[in-house]
């Protein structure tokens, strides 16, 4: 046999088989569906980390009462939410070394994330939990005080965890940039030693693992990313007396950062949240009441 | 306009891409959903993939691609049973390349398809396989000398 016979004969072979059906339609539904998640996968990263920083910012110096940890609401980056709102909590909070500063939360002070749209779970749960309780906005000074907190707080309280490390600001690369970009960028942010007292770099695989850990609970998303999807990104801690503003003007004209999120933020209040999924809050989310 | 170039393209194209990777694959099941995907990834750069020499070489590869990543996330250097090719051919050649192709590796099996079947450039192999275009042609002839296949002078597969 010559190839143009084996040419012949694969073709022959190929037309007996039965004819597939391609399926369009579902393939259309499919790609639809990713797409959309996507856009909400990438943005939700940023949210995150936003959302430490929302409601809760321009930090100042101002102790309130006679506790040393305990500021105003506007001055606690928002890592955790710790209810109820006790005194038993707050002297634990205020003895506990991984803590930085709290505030007082009143009862319904973080509105709820409305069900239609993916948000971060433990930020509707915390807004959730605070419908029926008080409790306390906690800003960490370590990365894995959540843990540590609830350990001590035993099964009276609740910790609901929205950052688990300190970050002050996030550096995230546009999806697409290159080695080189980051490499520059990797430079510049350990080359400020005066601003930047530390940072940790995440690859698409670290934000994927944090991904996954952050919404754990809904498969679905975590099915249709992939690591590509997820921007790389810079964690940075601040040196002290350095605003995350500065660091935010520092960093975010550098080739490849798509955009800097600001911890304290000064973006106002909660409705910025809003504006970021389109949707306006709902109280009846929470289901049972 | 652009949705109806994909969904033109995709009417086209599926059964036939499918049916080729389905002989490589050996596995109908598989050679659909890795002919499905290659589609949907298709349809994300569409405007890329559409200005293509040709878009359904572009396809083919990614398709197979799928596959060779099919198998190793199975961990196993080759497909399950092979024979799962349809119908009984009754012509003697028709069932001895149907034998001969069903007892290749699947490297060599991927090259033959892609090659004489889809009639892929061997540049275009040489990138659906992941290798170096030395490398198909060397399993080429390996697979050619295995099925008793004499490569005709003007063949390109010595190009």
């Amino acid at each position: 046999m010559q190839t143009n016979e084996l040419r012949g004969e694969l073709h022959r072979l190929a037309d007996e088989m039965e004819p597939f059906q391609g399926d369009l339609h579902g393939l259309r539904r499919r790609e639809g569906k990713r797409t959309a998640l996507l856009r909400v996968a990438a943005a939700l990263l940023v949210v995150l980390t936003v959302a430490g920083g929302i409601a809760l910012w321009s930090r100042g110096e101002k102790h309130v009462g006679v506790a040393k940890k305990e500021f105003t609401r506007a001055d606690v980056r928002l890592d955790l939410v710790v209810v109820p709102g006790t005194e038993r909590v707050r002297e634990i909070l205020e003895d506990s070394p991984s803590v930085a500063r709290y505030a007082p939360l009143a009862r319904g002070g973080v509105p709820v994330l409305p069900n239609s749209i993916v948000g971060p779970p433990a930020l509707r749960d915390a807004a959730c939990a605070l419908r029926t309780s008080d409790g306390f906005a906690v800003e960490i000074r370590v990365r894995g005080a959540g843990d540590a907190l609830l350990h001590v707080l035993g099964s009276d309280a609740k910790v609901f965890v929205l950052t688990d490390e300190p970050i002050d600001a996030q550096v995230f690369m546009k999806i697409g940039a290159t080695p080189a970009q980051a490499q520059a960028v990797r430079a510049a942010i350990a080359n400020d030693t005066t601003e930047v007292q530390s940072y940790r770099y995440l690859d698409h695989e670290a934000s994927f693992a944090e991904f996954k850990r952050v919404f754990a609970d809904q498969p679905a998303l975590i099915e249709s990313t992939t690591p590509d999807v997820l921007p790389e990104s810079f964690r940075l801690v601040a040196s002290d007396g350095t605003p995350s503003q500065v660091l935010v003007r520092r960093f975010e004209h550098l080739d490849g950062v798509d955009t800097v999120v600001a911890s304290r933020s000064g973006i106002p209040d909660w409705t910025a949240l809003y504006h970021a999924f389109g949707a306006v809050p709902d109280p009846a989310d929470c289901g049972t009441p | 306009m652009e949705r109806r170039d994909f969904d033109e393209f995709y009417a086209a194209h599926f059964d036939d891409i499918a049916r080729a990777i389905s002989l490589a694959a050996g596995e109908r099941d598989l050679a659909r959903d890795a002919t499905q995907e290659a589609f949907a990834r298709a349809l994300r750069r569409w405007r890329t993939v559409r200005d293509m020499d040709r878009p359904d070489g572009w396809v083919y590869v990614v398709a197979m691609n799928q596959l060779r990543d099919h198998w190793r996330r199975l961990e196993r250097s080759r497909p399950s049973e092979p024979g799962v090719l349809d119908n009984n051919g009754s012509v003697v050649t028709r069932l001895s390349v149907r034998d001969a192709i069903a007892t290749l590796p699947p490297r060599q099996r991927q090259a033959v398809v892609l090659r004489y079947l889809a009639d892929l450039p061997l540049a275009d192999v040489a990138s659906a396989m992941g290798c170096a275009l030395g490398t198909v042609k060397a399993t080429l002839h390996q697979a050619l000398r295995a099925m008793r296949v004499e490569l005709e002078e003007d063949d390109d597969a010595d190009e």
